[in-house]
């Protein structure tokens, strides 16, 4: 299997499920397939865990955990914990839930700062460090973290480094009532996911990840992620601008939702495309420009316009 | 106040403040300076203190040109003169903007307690983010008000000014998008305030002007002095120190004249002539000058051609002129025979009835020195129309004190009918500068001199020495009444003395015939007769406290032997070389400090996207043009490809080339691999077949 192939079985497997959201179930996957990890914000039932469960359903062998992030959560409840044994008298350690290929972390800004940056390790080194050990995390290991935009009560945003740590941030949004009537439909009898079949193997997804890296990018290209990453750093109104990891990400995402599109080399327009979902939640707006309607996205776009595009 | 003017802007408009104020060369450096930004690589990172040091440094520029101006004599009333100069004194905090990577500047920087605020923040560790402004418009806003204070030039000014005003207004309607009609009713309406504008402030400015030099404020003029005569309450006398004098041998003169009048009416003294003589159309007398040695040159006030050269001078008088006053009268003793000193641009002229009137001096603060004699040689003899006229109003009142007094009885001798005067005023008048008596009114100004001789028999200097000048032209004696000093104050310390305000003082000036052995009549000469009684000069007390008063008068002696040391012509040059010194150094550490804190552009290539030059150009980029006829303009941040689908709108059988194409171009241009000639060969093609379809596609209907 090409690793096109695998691409498009993926995408196609997971379409199956998420109806009408074709443009983020590639991108989600594409952060997948780049080693990011996925942060989506969202109204409650417009489909964040169904996409996080088909995706790991559309793969076999890789196992999935989810962790509903509440106050009282604590950070052993993610990474685990070493009991002891009192037959053998020793301690044996019980890995948590971020021991996965596919971990769903559902509202995660509900959880506590401690709790949620015990994440921080394993997102950024695909490690986890319990009680003075250090544990690999083997595998796919994805994070897809899910929050609600509305309901801000009883909740911790996420600090600056731990938005930092997700290369993409994007939201499904509400379909199309066309969409939603097939959705509707298709449901009447069970829930798709029920019925849904792996097709795609954890080593089609190694050997993905493998072709991700021969996407051709100009310096070029190269030369205008980094562009428009600069120019973030020069606005005033940013008190936080996007980092290098910020550069990395769209690179790394631009060559393979290039793959996913069939082409083996980056365009501008892949780069665009991209940019707004990898870059904007890692800014900081001051407070002033934030109470005056300026979010993240708009300054992103307004930087997309601004900054001459390679033609 | 964020957006940047468009560039040679503000060079324009310095070039426009210097060609119209007359600093012609100033403007273009300034002007240079100011746009040499874009021809130049050279950058700053200044940082928030740079900013708040240039503007310290402009706050000092302001400074040091309000004190040159005062040193100069610019007096307060007169301040908003210099703000001729505000282009240069904001030029460094123009040019930190300029030369500034941010380009932009804190707007606390231009406010002590918002800066303070800003450091408080900072220690207590909160965060800050001061509003960034570009003062760029501010800054030719300064520019066009400060040419406005210095033109004269009404056409070339409203001219110049609508053509800065219609380009600031057009580059930033430009960038959002220009209509030419929203353009012209604001040009219009801008003008049209303008215009209104300068029509007003010029009659303002004419209104001001005029009234100035007609004469409404109570300055001595050589031509007419208005009195406090009938004027109710005390008048006040200044303690300031008008004039200094210095006498090196001889008499001290108990007064010194500073302007002779021979016309009354209304509590006004004026000046008058017979125009039947030589001096026709103007009453004065040029001099007849006389140069002693190089640097000295001696003027004499004679009809006759023989004069002889005076002797050493024996008085030397300093003081500052009354800078409204164009032509000022200078107080002088009495036979004064020559006038010497004056400086190199300075000139004297005299009238008839002797009042000497100084023009064109470099400066306000003068120095002159003058030589007494055994007579006047300034004063014509009594005319009668004029040195024996009484007004109408006054007539009676003047008649019954002559008749009262018997001066008109005849073989009276004019010394015997002044000492009658003299007595009669020092008996049965008293001295006082507080009128406030029910007989007196507004209304009664125009006899104000009868009530005085009837009625009050109290008043100051002005009452006397006009009663006096009346009662002896009704006694046939030509008077005339003269201003200037009374001089009792002496300053042992520096050894001259001194002329203050509180020593004004109004006599009268008496023609007094001279008589040969047979008791016939054969010439006259004026001499000073001043009846107010001698109580008067105790009167005139200083009100102000003696430490304030000697400070006062130690600071102005110091600013005018300044100024007069620095206006002779060795110490010009000491002063020049100081000053270029000085400014040179502070240039020089100042270059030094900007060179050796310069940096790159923050710029980098990144922010200045331009197509590599060893990167394909291919055939799509061709029609970029003549797509741009049907869909409209390219942003430069939109890439070629997705622009291009905007044509599939107007003819949606172009899509499919047109993907293609699209395809064909992104290998050739972005994939580092390259493209194979015949996908080049193959992109040629298509461009050509779509390059044909475009043209015949028609242009969308605007709405």
């Amino acid at each position: 299997m090409t690793p096109q192939e695998t691409a498009h079985l993926l995408e196609q497997s997971v379409s199956n499920i998420i109806r009408g959201q074709k443009k983020t179930i590639r991108n989600v996957l594409s952060c997948m397939i780049s080693g990011g990890h996925v942060l989506l914000e969202d109204n409650p039932g417009t489909g964040k865990t169904t996409l996080a469960k088909a995706i790991a359903g559309s793969i076999s062998n890789s196992q999935f955990s989810r962790i509903q992030f509440t106050p009282d959560l604590l950070p052993s409840d993610i990474l685990g914990v070493s009991i002891l044994n009192q037959k053998t008298s020793e301690f044996h350690f019980h890995p948590g839930p971020v021991f996965a290929d596919i971990l769903l972390a559902d509202e995660i800004n509900r959880a506590s700062p401690r709790t949620q940056s015990a994440l921080l390790e394993s997102m950024a080194e695909g490690q986890a460090t319990i009680e003075g050990s250090c544990h690999s995390l083997d595998g796919l290991f994805f994070v897809i973290a899910t929050q609600n935009p509305v309901e801000f009560r009883g909740t911790y945003p996420l600090p600056e480094a731990q938005m930092d740590r997700f290369a993409m941030q994007c939201s499904l949004g509400y379909v199309s009532p066309e969409e939603e009537s097939r959705i509707l439909a298709e449901q009447n009898n069970g829930h798709p996911l029920d019925h849904l079949q792996p097709v795609v193997s954890l080593e089609n997804i190694t050997s993905l990840q493998d072709a991700v890296s021969h996407i051709r990018i100009s310096d070029e290209l190269r030369d205008y992620i980094v562009a428009l990453s600069n120019a973030t750093r020069s606005i005033e109104e940013v008190q936080l601008a996007a980092s290098p990891r910020a550069s990395l990400a769209l690179m790394k995402l631009s060559q393979t939702l290039s793959l996913f599109e069939g082409r083996d080399f980056v365009t501008p327009e892949t780069i665009q495309e991209l940019a707004p979902d990898v870059i904007a939640h890692r800014l900081v707006i001051a407070p002033e420009a934030k109470f005056n309607g300026l979010t993240g996205r708009s300054i992103v776009e307004a930087i997309l316009e601004k900054t001459p595009a390679p033609v | 106040m964020t957006t940047a003017p468009p560039r040679l802007l503000a060079g324009a408009a310095l070039l426009f403040w210097g060609g119209l104020t007359g600093h012609a060369l100033v403007g273009l450096v300034a002007a240079i300076l100011v746009e040499a930004r874009s021809w130049l690589g050279l950058r700053w990172n200044f940082k928030r203190e740079s900013y708040i040091k240039a503007w310290q440094f402009a706050i000092l520029c302001g400074g040091c040109v309000v004190i040159l101006a005062w040193v100069n004599g610019v007096k307060v009333g007169k301040i908003h003169t210099l703000f001729v100069w505000a282009p240069l004194i904001l030029l460094p905090v123009e040019l930190a903007q300029r030369y500034g990577n941010a380009r932009k500047i804190p707007l606390n920087t231009f406010s002590f307690f918002a800066r303070k605020k800003m450091a408080r923040d900072i220690h207590h560790g909160r965060s800050i983010s001061p509003r960034m402004i570009n003062t760029g418009y501010a800054y030719i806003a300064v520019v066009i008000l400060a040419t406005a204070m210095a033109s004269r030039d009404e056409l070339h000014h409203f001219t110049g000014l609508s053509l800065i005003v219609g380009a600031c207004l057009f580059f930033p309607m430009q960038k959002n998008g220009l209509r030419p009609w929203a353009w012209g009713s604001t040009m219009l309406l801008v003008l049209t305030l303008s215009f209104f504008g300068q029509w007003g402030m010029l009659k303002l400015y004419y209104y001001f002007t005029e009234t100035q030099t007609g004469g409404s404020s109570r300055r001595t003029s050589a031509n007419e002095s208005r009195t406090s005569i009938g004027r109710l309450g005390r008048i006040k006398l200044s303690p300031r120190i008008f004039w200094r004098m210095q006498v090196s041998e001889g008499n001290v003169p108990g007064l010194l004249r500073t302007a002779t009048y021979n016309q009354y009416s209304r509590a006004r003294w004026s000046h008058d002539y017979a125009p039947s003589t030589a001096r026709d159309d103007y009453d004065y007398l040029d001099p007849t000058n006389i140069s002693v040695s190089q640097d000295r040159t001696i003027y004499t006030f004679s009809p006759e051609d023989n004069i002889q050269l005076p002797e050493t001078d024996n008085i030397r008088i300093i003081g500052e002129l009354d800078a409204g006053v164009i032509e000022n009268p200078i107080p002088l003793p009495h036979f004064a025979f020559a006038i010497g000193d004056l400086g190199d641009e300075a000139g004297i002229e005299c009238n008839s009835l002797g009042t000497v009137r100084m023009h064109n001096a470099e400066y306000n603060v003068v120095e002159y020195s003058v030589w007494t004699g055994e007579s006047s040689t300034t004063e014509d003899p009594p005319a009668h129309q004029f040195d024996l006229g009484i007004p109408a109003q006054e007539l009676q009142a003047i008649r019954r004190i002559c008749t009262q007094l018997n001066l008109t009885r005849e073989n009276l001798s004019t010394r015997a009918k002044i000492e009658i005067l003299r007595d009669f005023f020092k008996t049965e008048f008293t001295y006082t500068t507080h009128l406030n008596t029910p007989n007196f009114d507004r209304g009664k100004r125009q006899s104000a001199v009868g009530i005085f001789l009837e009625t009050t028999r109290a008043g100051h200097c002005e009452y006397f020495a006009t009663a006096t000048a009346l009662l002896l032209r009704e006694a046939g004696v030509p008077a005339r009444y003269c201003v200037g000093f009374s001089v009792n104050e002496h300053d042992g310390s520096r050894d001259e003395w001194v002329l203050r305000g509180r020593h004004a003082h109004a006599w009268c000036r008496v023609w007094i015939k001279g008589h040969n052995k047979n008791n016939n009549v054969i010439a006259g000469h004026w001499e000073d007769v001043d009846l107010t009684p001698a109580s008067w000069q105790s009167l005139e007390q200083d009100i102000s406290s003696a430490w304030q008063r000697k400070l006062t008068d130690a600071w102005q002696r110091l600013r005018e032997d300044f100024l007069i040391w620095r206006t002779r012509d060795t110490n010009k040059t000491k002063v020049i070389v100081a000053i270029t010194i000085i400014i040179t150094l502070l240039t020089l550490w100042i270059t030094w400090r900007l060179w050796h804190s310069r940096q790159r552009p923050t710029q980098s290539k990144h922010n200045r996207y331009r197509r590599p030059k060893d990167s394909p150009s291919t055939a799509l980029h061709k029609i970029e043009p003549l797509v741009a006829k049907k869909i409209g303009p390219r942003a430069g941040g939109t890439p070629l490809c997705q622009w291009l689908t905007g044509i599939i709108q107007l003819d949606p059988s172009l899509k499919e080339p047109l993907m293609t194409a699209s395809r064909l171009h992104s290998i050739i241009r972005f994939d580092p691999k390259g493209a194979t000639p015949e996908q080049h060969q193959q992109l040629a093609s298509i461009t050509a077949a779509l390059r044909s379809a475009i043209k015949s596609t028609p242009a969308p209907n605007k709405p």
